[in-house]
């Protein structure tokens, strides 16, 4: 026997199959939201493939195998001081740990050139966080390819026991310079101070992602060990972090990871974040820009398209009517749109006509408490 | 538009284009790390974006072009997905509804879902674009560099593809 399906439920079923109905973990977000902060913090890009003479980078390539060949990577210290000079000196000190171990793996050879503290410094300098370890690694590829700064990896310490995922560089106050010399990409991080944890086994993880990959490596639960996933389709690199155990400040350690995804430290000051703001509390705090009201009517895909101008910029939607009204009730659409002055509001009379208007806030975030 | 912005999108805009890279992908895994790299994408051309024009539609260029990016690279190796891996587990349709009905819906939903991963990507991509990620035409039509009336000819191929699809596994549409 046929099912029939009518035109009609055709399309319904289109729209039920391919709804925006899946979400993101809050995990990834999180990584997102975090990454995005450090980002706008300390991230600082030194691009300096642009300034290699054609004619050198030329001769780079001629001689790869034999730069290979000899494993030769730039010290630690010569590359903090093409990112950070006042932090070169930390990586000469008696207690820099100069690691220098290389693996290959997957067509890629890494190196861990070395280790510090930026306690390590004699003298402060503005530049350097005496809180936080930096360290440097050299990615570079086996045949010889020059490395791109466009590609993304990822580089951060991890430590025995505590969940890969939530504790890495993205969420221990981390960030990055970079540069290519010789085809070789050169990385010095930092993140917060991770000798408070050397009676763990700490380790440095490197991968061919953007962000810290799940599936790259694993945590022995019992044990806390973490080792690299055998199947993983990528780079993932796991150096062991020779660290002084008598470093270790296991009080401090705790006090730290309490910290860490504790945000009840931040104040008593509320801020306001997205998913709090109702179209209600935007229809009350700020005001409707009368002639911006219009009514909507669906195009021949049942599609509902708005815009309007407001001090010079143009803001427009398209959205479908279940999108605006899932449920099918008259009133306000929960769904909005923000700007930076304003917002988009929908509404539905008791005869399903649809309305949109632009309501303004001034300043949106602050016009919402 | 600025880093905090993009935190906004993430916020306004995720699901949607979570959903869209989820279709796309045909894999949770894989959504999450084409839906990362999106967003790592959009921080370094954030400065391009104009958050008063319609930054999802910005970000579902940036995720349809990675992409498209991934399936060059892997193309000749690429199985064809088995059935049992369609849904995850996931619901489709609404839990209010009757339980026979709600399995009927669940298994055309799937059928469906399967039949659009047969798609030739030039088609699959405004079929997502429109239904998941609710692009307008026009929207799509800037984003594939093609006319709306392109866009309006593939997405009415695509869904005559899935009807008939639709039909050749005992539906009558």
């Amino acid at each position: 026997m046929k099912h029939k399906l009518s035109q009609e439920q055709f399309e319904e079923l289109l729209r039920g199959t391919f709804a925006p109905d899946k979400s993101p973990s809050p995990e990834i977000n999180h990584t997102l939201f975090t990454w995005l902060e450090e980002k706008e913090l300390y991230r600082m890009e030194h691009k300096f493939v642009g300034k290699i003479p054609v004619l050198a980078a030329a001769f780079c390539l001629l001689l790869t195998v034999s730069v290979f060949a000899s494993w030769h990577f730039l010290s630690a210290s010569s590359v903090a001081e093409q990112s950070i000079p006042e932090l070169s000196a930390a990586f000469e000190q008696e207690d820099a740990t100069k690691v220098n171990a290389v693996r290959t793996q997957k067509g890629y050879i890494v190196s861990l050139l070395g280790l510090t503290s930026g306690a390590a410094l004699e003298n402060e300098t503005d530049a350097v966080d005496k809180n936080s370890t930096y360290a440097v690694v050299a990615i570079g590829k086996e045949d010889g390819t020059p490395m791109n700064m466009d590609d993304s990896y990822f580089a951060s310490p991890l430590i025995q026991g505590l969940t890969p995922w939530q504790y890495n560089i993205a969420s221990m106050g981390g960030g990055y310079s970079q540069f290519i010399e010789n085809g070789i990409l050169y990385r010095l991080f930092n993140c917060d101070d991770i000798e408070i944890f050397a009676d763990r086994k700490l380790y440095l993880c490197v991968t061919d992602t953007p962000f810290y990959p799940t599936e790259a490596f694993h945590m022995d639960e019992a044990t806390g060990l973490i080792t690299e996933a055998k199947d993983f389709d990528g780079l993932n690199i796991l150096f062991d972090l020779p660290l002084d155990p008598a470093k270790a400040d296991p009080e401090r350690a705790k006090q730290y990871v309490d910290s860490l995804w504790n945000d009840s430290d931040d104040g008593d000051e509320e801020i306001p974040s997205l998913p709090e703001m109702t179209a209600e509390e935007i229809l009350k705090k700020g005001t409707v820009v009368e002639s911006s009201r219009k009514v909507l009517t669906p195009d021949k895909d049942g599609m509902l398209s708005y815009s309007f101008s407001s001090k010079g910029s143009e803001m427009s939607e398209t959205a479908s009517e279940e999108f605006l009204f899932p449920d099918g009730a008259e009133g306000l659409s929960p769904t909005f749109s923000l700007s930076d002055n304003g917002a988009i509001l929908y509404e539905k009379a008791k005869d399903g006509t649809i309305t949109a208007f632009f309501v303004e806030l001034g300043n949106s975030l602050e016009a919402i408490d | 538009m600025t880093y905090e912005d993009l935190h906004d999108v993430v916020l306004l805009h995720g699901k949607s284009i979570y959903s869209f890279c989820r279709h796309l992908t045909e894999n949770a895994a894989d959504a999450d790390d084409l839906y990362q790299e999106t967003f790592l994408k959009a921080a370094e051309l954030c400065h391009k974006i104009n958050k008063s024009q319609n930054p999802r539609a910005f970000l579902i260029r940036i995720a349809a072009g990675l992409w498209r990016n991934s399936i060059r690279k892997e193309a000749g190796r690429r199985k064809i997905l088995p059935f049992s891996s369609l849904s995850d587990g996931e619901e489709a349709v609404s839990p209010e509804q009757p339980p026979e009905t709600a399995l009927l819906q669940r298994e055309e939903s799937e059928l469906l879902s399967l039949c659009a991963k047969r798609l030739k990507p030039k088609l699959r991509l405004p079929l997502y674009m429109y239904y998941t990620a609710e692009l307008s035409l026009s929207e799509i039509a800037s984003i594939l560099h093609v006319p709306v009336g392109t866009v309006k000819s593939r997405l009415w191929r695509a869904k005559q593809e899935l009807k008939h699809d639709l039909e050749v596994h005992g539906y009558e549409t």
